[in-house]
């Protein structure tokens, strides 16, 4: 069985029930987000299909890093509704949304974010770790996919940036997540690296991966399926 | 995968560590001194409470002060009050009778000590060394310091109890007066020169390791003669066969008016050593039978009232050392911040984040407390000698006291890191534009 | 230190197991929030200690224990009764629509909690810290045991909401039944007892029965509660999640995640279970044992009425414990032992009974001989001499290196016995066979016992013995 054989299956059945026949993997309705007196976000309505990849664009100031914490349950909105792979989870408690957060996203950053003192491998294990056990095969399958099989056991520190974000893309998507969100990936890399790492990203797609992307690069954002953007914490389409 | 990365991050911000460990260790050392020398001197008198062998010292209840310089009583004889030999079988009458298994009657004097023309001011005391004292109930009874004190060790020969010309010297006096067993020595009645003078043979050289050693003792028959005072003792040690000393024996020690009559009936019909002095002041009238506790009136007295400010100065020490850690750490989080961050993005539960910090913590605190105790050690041996003149048994107690102590010092040092661990929102850490 | 430990569970492990199975019987929306739980554990501990602190202020260990014995098995009792109501799915709510089970659990937990905490205090108050205040290895290692139980008792509370859970409502349910029966069983004698003893109601002989035959019971419970525990674990195992197969292996790995964590629990409850079982065995079965005494060799008279032993077989310096069934069953013990050493010989002969603490007898351990109740050391050479806690002493003549005990010294000294066997006694009048702790009727003359099978023979001995006991000697030796 190879990683792809899995990415397209929809490996869904945790605790909070399987949802394998549902098209929507996101689907928000009327969403906004006030910090006191300021509105980061307003009446913020779109939907992604499975297996699609889309851009989430706009201007800094607009509202994307908003959206995307609260996309990723890392922020929770002041109002509206949040169905992530038809499960409501704006009402879920913190240790709930945990659970979420670790069985159906994962996360790409601009900065990498690598544990600095485990190795490429140890850094996917991690993923695996807190989500079930660990699984070493699975793993370096992983690794192999994004293609840095012979790099497993360097740190951080020796891989370059195109590297560390291949192996944050293998961490993000070692577990199967029913969706997977990169929030300026190529945002730190050399045109090379960063036409590496779009090319990854669309064999995924390919694979059936349902991708958010989150850019203020039109280029990148023209390569997607479809393109939400974003003008003053409202939708601008 | 959690040992690995408790084993991988531990290396991480290694001078902050070492800094922490180094705090921790020092206050283990000060902890580790302090308690070293509370416990060996608590162990000890605990030892000697629940011993199965006790002694007693029966004194007259309007006793003197004995006035002891350099091991000689300069208070005058006349106008003291005395025991009466012919006394000391009452004692082996009382209800426990059979657990006394002996006597030892004292009388000291003071002397002066002639040879080659030099006086010397000693102290002569006169004791039964292996004596016939005849029960109503055993009439061969025999008891002396030779079965009492066991531990004395006489090079030569005993005295016999009915010669009054045989002595034995103390090793230390010995040496300065110059004699060995076998020889001959000049004793003075008194510290004048005018007291009657008597020619003892020096039967052997005493070694107790206590005041004997300066001083000559005597059968006491030949010290009541020498004093003047024929049947008269200043006190007797009584050695008894006891059971160790409970909470009933404790309450009973502050008066046994203070106990309920089933208690007191309990108590008195149990051999504790305070039930046998008890019925030993009621056989011998206007007398006051004590327990000698040796640690308890010496050492245990110093720490008792010390042990206050022991604990008092490990308090603070705690709370310095818990304090620089929580410093070092506090650094150490934010620091960390995107990894910790990370974690709460990937999923990981609050606990398995503080399991990583505080592991480490726990570490470092084994490390700085196994430090602590090394240095601690040889802190206590320096303190034990200048003050109590002799090395302290540190006793093995105390290592997984003050590991114990460390580690808690470390966690509590983590308290308020933790804190920050919790209240750290990924949002702010991973996203580079914010 | 296993003594604390010990205490401690005796005390709070029926505590510990009420209140977690209760919780985990109780369906959702009954169940209580956590800090509910622990406020009720925290006020249960608060008047517990309360309660402790009045009664030593009052020296009323037993009106405190016997209040909270009372408050327990009222609170038990309704538990147990709630129990029948819950399982039989009669929810019981409030008008406004609260329900009454969750308010009753904190309630529950605080009397719990406050009367183990109680009966662990009033287990250990007679048994000292230390000798000394100052601080010694005994006093740390002794509070270190008590801390030791406290968190293993939390521990175990944890590990078993969980594997209660996993086990199951019912298997919970009936675990929980079985746990209140037996805490309601001890606690009504508990109660008696404490009642009797404040005088509260009157001494009657089934009142002593009752309490003497639950007393038995009492040191077995929490073994049975423990055991119960074992096999929850057992139930759980049971029924614990399968792994199963699957061709998604993320979906595997989540199944093993989930099975590893049910397994870590149970195996983390068995440990703790087996940990403070074998603690308590240790304690009960043996540092709490009283010192056994040596066989004692069975010893019977001679044609002359009398006991021979050669000193040649005694001298060795240890304790010689021999045994003499009297004419009325009782089993007297004495021991001979030499006072001094082999090159002076003087033997002891006593009773392995003192007159000060019965017949515990006496124990050699090294040198020293050791009375077992009061545990004082005897004085060697005065063994054979009275007064004290020395044994009795034994007369008895010496001859030609052969001690010689005549038997009618022994059947005086039947007194100091309670031991008693059955013996074949033969009625002096009639000559009929009996045993000795059947006969209806028996009467004591000339420091000897008779034994008579009917009232006509035991009125026509004790009007003139002296007709019947010249005929010969008919009493037999067992």
């Amino acid at each position: 069985m190879t990683v792809s054989n899995q990415l397209t299956s929809d490996a869904t059945s945790s605790r909070f029930g399987s949802t394998e026949q549902g098209r929507m993997v996101i689907d928000i309705r009327g969403l906004g987000k006030r910090f006191g007196a300021v509105a980061a976000l307003q009446d913020v309505s779109f939907d992604v299909q499975r297996g699609e990849f889309i851009a989430i664009m706009g201007p800094s100031g607009s509202g994307k890093t908003t959206l995307l914490n609260i996309l990723s349950l890392l922020d929770r909105p002041t109002e509206g509704d949040y169905h992530l792979d038809g499960i409501a989870v704006a009402s879920l408690t913190e240790r709930e949304q945990t659970v979420i957060r670790r069985e159906k996203i994962g996360l790409v950053f601009q900065q990498f974010h690598l544990i600095p003192y485990l190795s490429a491998l140890e850094n996917v294990m991690l993923a695996q770790h807190y989500h079930s056990v660990a699984d070493r095969e699975e793993a370096l399958e992983a690794l192999e996919h994004v293609g840095l099989a012979q790099r497993r056991d360097h740190l951080p520190s020796q891989l370059s940036g195109g590297e560390q974000q291949r192996v944050c893309i293998a961490r993000a998507l070692i577990n199967a997540p029913a969706l997977i969100l990169a929030d300026e990936p190529t945002g730190n890399l050399d045109a090379d690296n960063e036409g590496l790492v779009m090319g990854l990203l669309e064999r995924l797609r390919d694979e059936g991966r349902t991708i958010v992307l989150v850019t203020h690069n039109p280029d990148l954002g023209e390569r997607t399926d479809r393109i939400v953007r974003l003008q003053h914490g409202r939708l601008a389409s | 995968m959690v040992l690995r990365m408790l084993w991988r991050s531990f290396f991480e911000g290694r001078r902050r560590k070492i800094l922490a460990a180094a705090t921790v260790a020092l206050a283990a050392t000060l902890i580790t001194t302090l308690f070293a020398l509370s416990v060996d001197v608590g162990d000890k008198m605990a030892k000697e409470m629940t011993s199965y062998g006790s002694n007693i010292r029966v004194t007259p209840k309007a006793d003197a002060m004995p006035l002891l310089i350099g091991g000689v009583d300069y208070n005058p004889l006349k106008g003291r009050d005395y025991l009466n030999e012919r006394d000391l079988p009452k004692i082996k009458d009382i209800f426990w009778r059979n657990n006394i298994v002996g006597l030892v009657p004292r009388l000291a004097l003071p002397a002066t000590a002639e040879i080659d023309g030099t006086a010397l001011r000693i102290s002569v005391t006169g004791t039964y060394f292996d004596h016939l004292l005849p029960l109503p109930s055993d009439e061969g009874y025999r008891t002396g310091v030779r079965d009492i004190n066991r531990f004395w060790q006489v090079e030569g020969t005993w005295p016999d109890d009915a010669s009054e010309s045989q002595a034995l010297v103390g090793s230390r006096l010995a040496a300065r007066l110059g004699v060995v067993a076998g020889g001959t020595l000049r004793l003075r009645t008194g510290d004048g020169a005018d007291g009657p003078l008597r020619t003892v043979a020096i039967a052997g050289i005493l070694t107790t390791g206590g005041e004997e050693d300066d001083g000559v003792t005597v059968p006491l028959a030949m010290a009541q003669a020498m004093a003047g005072l024929p049947g008269r003792i200043q006190s007797i040690d009584v050695s008894a066969l006891t059971v160790p000393e409970n909470d009933l024996a404790r309450k009973a020690r502050r008066g046994p008016e203070a106990l309920s009559s089933e208690e007191y009936d309990k108590w008195y019909c149990t051999a504790y050593v305070g039930s046998i002095a008890h019925q030993i002041e009621e056989v011998l009238a206007d007398t006051s039978a004590r327990p000698i506790w040796q640690v308890a009136a010496g050492e245990g007295a110093v720490i008792t009232r010390i042990q206050m400010l022991l604990l008092v100065v490990s308090a603070a020490a705690i709370a310095a050392a818990a304090m620089c850690v929580s410093a070092l750490m506090n650094t150490t989080v934010l620091e960390r911040a995107r990894e910790i961050g990370l974690m709460k993005a990937l999923g990981a539960a609050p606990w398995e984040i503080h399991l990583l910090f505080v592991g480490e913590a726990v570490i470092v605190g084994l490390i700085g407390g196994a430090l602590g105790i090394l240095a601690g050690y040889a802190v206590a041996q320096g303190v034990g000698w200048s003050v109590f003149q002799s090395g302290v048994d540190v006793r093995p107690i105390t290592v997984p006291v003050v590991l114990a102590i460390s580690v808690i010092t470390v966690l509590a040092g983590s308290i308020l890191p933790s804190r920050a661990i919790a209240a750290l929102l990924p949002v702010e850490v991973l996203h580079g534009r914010r | 230190m296993a003594f604390y430990i010990a205490a401690l569970a005796h005390a709070l492990v029926p505590a510990v197991l009420i209140i977690v199975l209760w919780t985990a019987t109780l369906p959702a929306p009954d169940k209580p929030r956590r800090s509910g739980l622990a406020r009720g554990v925290c006020a249960g501990a608060l008047v517990g200690a309360l309660a402790i602190l009045l009664a030593i202020a009052r020296t009323a260990e037993t009106a405190g224990n016997t209040g909270l014995q009372v408050a327990g098995f009222v609170t038990n009792a309704a538990t147990l009764m709630l129990l029948a109501l819950n399982v039989r799915s009669l929810r019981l709510v409030e008008e406004t629509g609260t329900p009454i089970l969750a308010r009753f659990t904190p309630i529950l937990a605080a009397v719990e909690i406050a009367q183990g905490l109680f009966a662990a205090w009033n287990a250990t108050v007679n048994h000292g810290l230390s000798a000394t205040d100052v601080v010694n290895t005994d006093l740390i290692v002794n509070c270190t045991a008590i801390l030791f139980g406290a968190a293993l008792l939390a521990i175990l509370a944890l590990q078993l909401a969980k594997v209660a859970r996993m086990a199951g409502r019912g298997p919970a349910a009936t675990a929980l039944a079985v746990v209140l029966v037996l805490a309601l069983a001890v606690g009504s004698g508990q109660t008696m007892l404490g009642l009797l003893r404040l005088d509260q109601i009157g001494v009657t002989a089934e009142r002593i029965t009752y309490v003497a035959r639950l007393s038995v019971i009492e040191p077995w419970q929490v073994y049975i509660d423990l055991g119960l525990t074992l096999l929850l674990i057992l139930v759980a195992f049971r029924r614990r999640f399968r792994i199963g197969v699957t061709e998604d292996r993320i979906e595997r790995r989540l199944r093993i995640a989930r099975a590893l964590t049910q397994s870590r629990w149970r195996r983390g409850l068995a440990g703790a279970t087996a940990l403070l079982l074998a603690i308590l065995a240790f304690q009960d079965l043996y540092a709490s044992r009283p010192p056994t005494l040596s066989e004692a060799i069975g010893m019977q008279a001679d044609g002359k009425d009398e006991i021979r032993i050669p000193i040649e077989r005694v001298k060795d310096g240890n304790l010689h414990r021999f045994a003499y069934i009297s004419s009325a069953g009782h089993r007297v013990r004495f021991f001979l032992i030499n006072r001094y050493d082999e090159a002076h010989i003087d033997i002891g002969v006593v009773f392995d009974a003192c007159m000060v603490c019965g017949d515990g007898g006496y124990i050699q351990h090294g040198d020293e001989v050791i009375c077992v109740p009061c545990n004082v050391r005897m004085f060697r050479p005065s063994i054979g001499k009275s007064g004290g806690c020395n044994p009795i002493p034994l007369p008895h003549t010496v001859e030609d290196g052969t001690i010689v005990i005549a038997a009618s010294s022994l059947e005086k000294g039947a007194r100091h016995f309670t031991e008693v066997v059955d013996v074949e006694v033969t009625d002096p009048v009639t000559g009929q066979k009996l045993t000795s702790g059947k006969a209806p009727f028996q009467h004591e003359a000339g420091g000897r016992t008779y034994f008579f099978g009917d009232k006509d023979s035991y009125d026509k001995f004790r009007a003139d013995p002296d007709a019947y006991l010249r005929g010969g000697k008919q009493r037999e030796h067992g």
